[in-house]
């Protein structure tokens, strides 16, 4: 009888990572050998399961890396910081599920891309949003054609935070929430549209919205509240996605317009809103009800999923990528997809300081298309001196004032974060 | 005893229905109706047996009305308004305002020329969810408005647009989907109060919709326009689009945001803040269906839910009381240039445009001459810009739009 394969992964960062330390501990066929962590305090997320599972720790990524203790790494470090761990990782032949975003440059894009060809390992994005319960219901009556084409679809990521929350996430003047750009995090409102119509990217325009009110108390660079991406696809079709949008009422929402159809997440629900043209209804449909979406017809195994984070999409990234390695099930976000993403939000913010005007994004499958971006470095985060090269707000003058880093250096000192 | 404003009725196919909300009011009367059909002509007639019977305009101007209710074709409106106001006559224009720049130009100027008065009757914003959303916001409820997004989607049979499309040169058959955009942007204008200041637009061509190219020509599904107002938001419009869904509104603030239509309903309105921003006393996400703030009996009974009411109502309030209506000839005109170069804009790869600000004399100079138009006269001559995105690809290659710049 052959032996049965298991998954050895290793998870960098630990406070992201955690619920990637439990997803890959929790299968039957994966084990997590290794995390890695220069800070104690997140370590301390993962304490009790480390000592359980007896996993090494490691305090740098050098060791950790160069360990030989897992074929595959979970990258949940910095945000700006996945493209170079990645590449390191898979120039030793280690496998690498990556968090979002991608990548932070359109250099990172296309050095993605080359070192997943070079090295033959393999690559998958950690976008989640998309294996939610309505997502995936989406995408399943999607396929079966009823809709029609998708004509016109919406994502929506809005997550807004009070003043004290938004500073106990980003401790540091440089820290990469305070200078993120509305549309760089962009994965979790364009995904589950991708993946839902399996459409590619082909275009895009953006334009910003200041509204620094809510950012009083603040270190936070960027005063947009806002940025809107329409996303031209590669069928014509055009998707308006937010990027992260932080105005009143927290939510994910998402929805496809057909040309016979059209359905759409139930605001504060699992529930998926589907519409027909009332002369297009099919046979034993309804024109007009709402649905709860649901995995699997399984509700044990359903509840078990739910309790993995964020709607249950956590236990759906482990699996896609577990058996990505162990079985060769290509996954949709693949590299491609992946930077595709990438290019689409460092393109909108290029677009939002041009008037709206219309970017093309790359096909990072072809080497003439990533020649033309590959010495593109561009950066809207800073290096340690506190310089980008490129302004992170659509009023780029804008910045905290004296009171609002007092505040801010207060929050972070109460919480011990500086 | 007070004035009794005296309406008269162009166009009676749309314009029968505005009888009864004039009858229901004690100001104002139908004194004349007006259409080329008589079977039309006769049917209102029932409902205001007392009114002058006119076919054809000329004589109906001039047979002492103090307003006139335009509800002719589409493509028309700024013509038959100007006849109108040069006649002595106070204009309620049935949408759109205009459909060149230059006819927007010439309504403004012929607004201020005769000092008569011109109301665009653009009904959707005066709906009881609307009102109520008004109100939240204009009390500063949702802070800062920074996103706000209307959607006007009418689909329909093969059957049942043809039958709203009856002749080859028909306004329906070559209208671009961002040309009917009143619906989807007014709402927003209103709830808000801010002015649209620049527009850039994207549309998407639809299999479906081309099979009916035989009879209607504008194959795109939507026309979905960007606006950005004056007070730094952002308006996302679908004019008229062709998916099926629900119409809907929202307007998303710094603190709140409120939203109807789509899941939520037609009729009721969600109001939803952060956990930090709830008003004392209020729900933080709550749905409930609001009253009209003031005559909802008449209201209730109108078409449209409601808002075919108040535009006659405000209208005779303006004639009457010299109460300004919100939509005014600027921002009628303003909604109308948002269409029309919002479809140029889908024609250059979502391209922004400033959106020219009408009341300014010397900005007006820079679009007097433009007269650039997808209708075709009544002989199929005068077309000058493509109708759908897939027209333009096959036939209009050379098309030079002026810059704007």
């Amino acid at each position: 009888m052959a032996e049965k394969k298991i998954l050895r992964v290793g998870v960098m960062g630990t406070l992201r990572g955690a619920t990637y330390v439990h997803q890959f501990s929790n299968r039957e066929d994966s084990v997590v050998t290794a995390v890695c962590d220069f800070n104690p305090k997140s370590l301390e997320n993962v304490k009790e399961i480390v000592e359980e599972k007896n996993i090494t720790v490691f305090d740098n990524f050098d060791d950790f890396i160069e360990s030989g203790l897992f074929d595959a790494v979970m990258l949940a470090n910095y945000f700006y910081e996945h493209v170079p761990f990645a590449i390191r990782a898979m120039e030793k032949g280690i496998h690498v599920l990556s968090e979002c975003t991608p990548a932070l440059t359109m250099a990172e894009c296309v050095a993605l891309c080359r070192a997943v060809e070079r090295t033959g390992c393999k690559y998958m994005l950690a976008e989640n949003y998309p294996f939610m319960a309505p997502c995936i219901d989406m995408k399943r009556r999607y396929d079966t054609g009823k809709f029609g084409r998708a004509l016109y679809c919406e994502g929506e990521y809005n997550h807004p935070v009070d003043a004290k929350t938004k500073n106990h996430l980003s401790p540091g003047k440089l820290h990469w929430r305070n200078w993120l750009p509305r549309p760089y995090y962009i994965t979790h409102a364009l995904a589950p549209i991708l993946y839902i119509t399996g459409n590619e990217l082909k275009a895009v325009n953006c334009k910003s919205v200041f509204a620094p009110g809510n950012l009083k108390g603040t270190a936070c660079m960027v005063g947009d509240l806002a940025s809107i991406i329409f996303c031209e696809m590669k069928d014509g079709s055009l998707a308006r996605v937010t990027g992260c949008s932080a105005w009143g009422g927290h939510g994910t929402w998402y929805r496809v317009c057909a040309e016979k159809g059209n359905m759409q997440c139930v605001r504060d629900s699992d529930e998926v809103r589907i519409q027909y043209d009332s002369w297009n209804t099919p046979d034993g449909e309804e024109t007009c009800c709402s649905e709860e979406a649901k995995w699997f017809d399984d509700d044990e195994k359903n509840a078990k999923i739910r309790e993995a984070g964020h709607g249950g999409g956590d236990w759906w990234v482990a699996e896609e990528f577990t058996k990505y390695i162990l079985e060769d099930k290509e996954p949709f976000f693949n590299v491609y997809r992946s930077v595709a993403m990438s290019a689409a939000a460092i393109l909108a913010l290029r677009s939002s300081y041009n008037n709206g005007v219309e970017y093309k994004v790359p096909d990072f499958t072809k080497e003439e298309d990533r020649k033309m971006w590959e010495n593109d470095t561009e950066s809207p985060f800073p290096d340690e001196n506190g310089k980008a090269t490129m302004p992170c707000c659509s009023h780029p003058d804008y910045h905290p004032a004296e009171e609002d880093y007092a505040n801010a250096e207060k929050d972070w000192k109460e919480k011990g974060l500086i | 005893m007070s004035k009794i404003a005296k309406l008269g009725i162009f166009g009676l196919r749309r314009g029968k229905g505005s009888i009864n909300n004039i009858n229901s009011l004690a100001d104002a009367e139908v004194y004349a109706i007006c259409d080329c059909d008589e079977e039309y002509l006769n049917l209102a007639s029932e409902k205001c047996p007392n009114a002058l019977k006119f076919n054809n305009f000329d004589d109906f101007i001039k047979c002492g009305i103090d307003g006139v209710i335009l509800c002719n074709f589409f493509h028309d409106h700024a013509e038959y308004a100007i006849r109108a106001m040069e006649a002595g006559v106070h204009v309620l224009s049935e949408c759109t305002a205009a459909v060149t720049l230059r006819d927007c130009v010439r309504l403004c100027e012929t607004v201020e020329r005769t000092g008569m008065k011109y109301m665009l009757g653009e009904n959707y914003p005066f709906q009881a969810p609307y009102f109520e959303a008004e109100r939240l916001i204009s009390e500063g409820k949702m802070g800062q408005i920074v996103y706000a997004e209307g959607e006007y989607n009418h689909t329909d049979t093969r059957e049942g647009l043809k039958e709203l499309t009856p002749t080859k040169y028909h306004w329906r058959a070559w209208m671009p989907r961002t040309y009917y955009s009143t619906h989807s942007l007014a709402p927003l204008m209103w709830m808000t109060k801010h002015e649209i200041v620049s527009v850039s637009g994207h549309a998407v061509h639809s299999e479906v919709n081309e099979t009916m190219n035989d009879f209607r020509h504008n194959m795109d599904s939507f026309g979905m326009l960007t606006c950005m107002t004056d007070k730094g938001a952002m308006f996302r419009a679908s004019g008229c689009s062709s998916y099926a869904s629900l119409s809907g509104y929202r307007v998303c603030g710094e603190n709140g945001s409120v939203e109807s239509g789509r899941t939520i309903g037609e009729l009721s309105l969600n109001v939803r803040y952060h956990k930090w921003t709830t008003p004392e006393g209020e729900e933080q996400n709550q749905t409930y269906d609001p009253a009209w703030p003031e005559n909802g009996e008449e209201a209730s009974k109108a078409g449209h839910g409601g808002s075919d009411f108040w535009i006659i109502y405000y209208f005779v309030k303006y004639l009457n009381e010299d109460v300004v209506p919100y939509f005014d000839v600027y921002r009628g005109c303003a909604m109308s240039a948002a269409a029309i170069l919002g479809w140029r804009s889908c024609l250059q790869n979502g391209r922004t445009y400033k959106i020219p600000d009408f009341r300014n004399p010397e900005e007006r100079n820079k679009y007097r001459d433009d007269a650039l138009t997808p209708f075709p006269d009544q002989n199929g001559e005068g077309i000058t810009l493509p109708c759908s995105t897939k027209d333009a690809k096959e036939n209009w290659k050379d098309l030079v739009l002026p810059d704007y710049e």
